[in-house]
């Protein structure tokens, strides 16, 4: 726990009869690159302005380094936040926008002026010192947020969606920035976005969360190919919800029903029991694909109804029956060799996860 | 719209340019006049009068007089109008709607009624008719205008600028004068110049509770009853000249922001 940075218990927040976030742990260790992800409305940025200091929880406790902060304001707690907005100061340059930080917390002006220099440096914006914020443009300006950010070495750094307003180009490139930022600093990031990309990107583990609790805890990898509910399921990438019942269990598979068609699926958390209908995801891309049909459990004949190219990849339309139909992504080389209207697909039982709720 | 409308439209607008304009421009040209009677005709012109009006020493001193008054009700008015609009927009408590409502209130009593009421109240005070009286009363008149002018201002500032200077270490006060007030100043700027423009045009409230010494316009006012005479125009012109300037230079530095 000494060694956490910041750890949440039971951190719940109501607004009137509202309730934006409800009983969310979260142990996070030194150097991590957290992100909470989530449509909006689902309580992450509140959760985020907790940790800040700018929300008092309604229940639950914050703790910074061991210390328990709930109560602290903004201004006497030793973490930092990088605004939607920036928020820049408009009236100072840069250099004085990274050095307000400093001179709160009483450095010379020697000591300020050099560790802002270091900043500008370390942000490439080396000529930008005396630049106000409306001479800079909108990458310059998220590097100025974030040096003033960090100016004050924080022990968490709060960001939140500051790609938001960046155009797509730009934020793709600011993503590669912004983690290996995160690496050379060694800071504890805590990111929120609703991007799933921005968030599967950069992070080393995402919380996805949805209507003021997290859905599920994970790294990336994790979240896209073993999601544990249907809306992570649903909201990270695309994928292929099959509506099945359970018809036993065998080993480590579940046995599963698909409307007639057997398939066996893994399931992460508890078995279900027989009988129970759940949902059965499957990544477009991680079914394999055979002209005739190969020798293995979990395979299914598909009619094509539509091949869609994608450059790289290439994606299928297809159904099993008039009740059931499967998106496949296949490379595009591989898909070459897929003629006619019909062809083989295996479900590996692997990344077939089914899913309780 | 066809030709002839346009034209009429044309002719409309330059009606009333003339009709704003000729008051003025008579009231300058007449103070150029080699006579000591206003009217027509003019037969030859002079600077005489504005030589006079520089050279008169009460003249010069009731500018200041007035200059005075203008600058330190401007002030009072800027310092209560910034607190009222802080504690109305960033505060939040029982009674607002009523203290706003009284805060902005002066704006629309009509002058006449606010200077007696003002007149009576600062005797039972205890100030005496006055510069005193004076400044407080103007004051009283242009609170309402900084008030208006920085709430507007302050509900445009985005809220994470405050949230950013506190996340960095900052405390209200620091907030404030870091933060808060340089981002209020243009807006101050322009309500300070209009007060001090609505204070030095006041004639109703300087009359009532002023002292012997008169501002500008009661002295104007003054002159005419003993008979108009050019150096009333010269008098005018100046003060026409430096209020234009302030004006002017008041919305150019509203402009560039």
């Amino acid at each position: 726990m000494e060694n956490s940075t910041i750890k949440l218990v039971g951190l719940s927040k109501h607004f009137g009869t509202i309730v934006a976030v409800e009983d969310i742990n979260l142990t996070v260790q030194p150097g991590e690159f957290v992100t909470l992800l989530g449509p909006s409305g689902c309580g992450k940025s509140t959760t985020l302005r907790m940790m800040g200091g700018f929300e008092i929880p309604t229940s639950g406790r914050i703790y910074l380094g061991g210390d328990d902060v709930t109560d602290i304001p903004p201004n006497k707690r030793n973490v930092n936040m990088v605004f939607q907005d920036y928020a820049l100061f408009p009236h100072m340059t840069s250099g004085q926008n990274i050095a307000f930080g400093l001179e709160l917390q009483g450095k010379t002006k020697r000591e300020t002026a050099q560790r802002v220099d270091e900043l500008l440096e370390f942000m490439q914006l080396g000529g930008y010192k005396d630049r106000k914020p409306d001479e800079l443009s909108g990458g310059q300006r998220q590097r100025v947020a974030l040096a003033r950010a960090l100016a004050p070495d924080p022990r968490v750094l709060l960001l939140d969606e500051p790609l938001g307003a960046l155009d797509a180009k730009l934020r793709k490139q600011v993503q590669i920035e912004l983690k290996s930022i995160q690496k050379r600093t060694g800071k504890t990031f805590i990111f929120v976005t609703h991007d799933q990309e921005e968030a599967l990107t950069m992070s080393d583990r995402v919380l996805v969360m949805n209507e003021g609790r997290i859905e599920q805890d994970g790294s990336p990898k994790d979240l896209y190919s073993h999601p544990e509910t249907r809306f992570v399921a649903d909201f990270i990438g695309e994928t292929n919800m099959l509506e099945c019942t359970v018809s036993g269990i065998d080993g480590k598979h579940v046995v599963l029903d698909w409307a007639g068609t057997e398939l066996r699926g893994e399931c992460r958390s508890a078995m279900p029991a027989t009988g129970q209908s759940v949902g059965v995801v499957i990544r477009p891309e991680n079914i394999t694909c055979f002209p005739t049909k190969p020798k293995s459990p979990n395979v299914i004949k598909l009619k094509i109804l539509q091949r869609v190219f994608k450059g790289s990849s290439t994606t299928f339309q297809t159904v099993v029956d008039e009740s059931k139909s499967l998106t496949v992504t296949l490379d595009s080389i591989r898909a070459e060799k897929i003629s006619g209207d019909t062809m083989w697909v295996h479900l590996d039982p692997d990344y077939l996860s089914v899913l309780l709720r | 719209m066809t030709r002839h409308t346009r034209l009429i439209m044309q002719m409309i607008y330059w009606a009333f340019v003339l009709y704003l304009f000729i008051p003025l421009s008579l009231m300058i040209l007449m103070g150029f006049k080699d006579s000591n009677f206003i009217g027509f005709p003019i037969k030859s012109l002079t600077l005489d009068w504005y030589v006079g009006v520089i050279q008169d020493m009460e003249i010069l001193s009731i500018f200041g007089y007035s200059f005075t008054i203008a600058i330190s009700s401007t002030a009072i008015a800027l310092v209560i109008g910034t607190w009222a609009a802080m504690l109305l927009t960033k505060a939040s408590f029982k009674g607002k709607v009523i203290l706003f409502a009284l805060i902005t209130l002066p704006a629309v009593v009509p002058g006449i009624i606010s200077a007696i009421s003002l007149r009576i109240y600062s005797q039972t005070l205890g100030i005496d008719p006055g510069m005193m009286a004076v400044i407080l009363g103007h004051a009283v008149h242009s609170v309402p205008f900084v008030t208006l002018v920085s709430m507007a201002r302050l509900n445009s500032q985005p809220l994470s600028h405050v949230e950013a200077a506190q996340d960095l270490g900052a405390d209200k006060l620091v907030t404030f004068f870091r933060i808060t007030l340089p981002y209020l100043v243009p807006a101050l700027i322009g309500a300070g110049i209009f007060c001090m423009l609505t204070s030095f045009d006041d004639f109703v409230r300087s009359f009532f509770l002023g002292g012997y010494e008169p501002t500008l316009p009661v002295y104007i006012f003054a002159q005419l009853r003993t008979g108009m005479s050019p150096e009333i125009n010269a008098i005018s012109a100046v003060v026409l000249l430096i209020t234009a300037v302030m004006g002017l230079t008041a919305e150019r530095l509203l402009r560039r922001k």
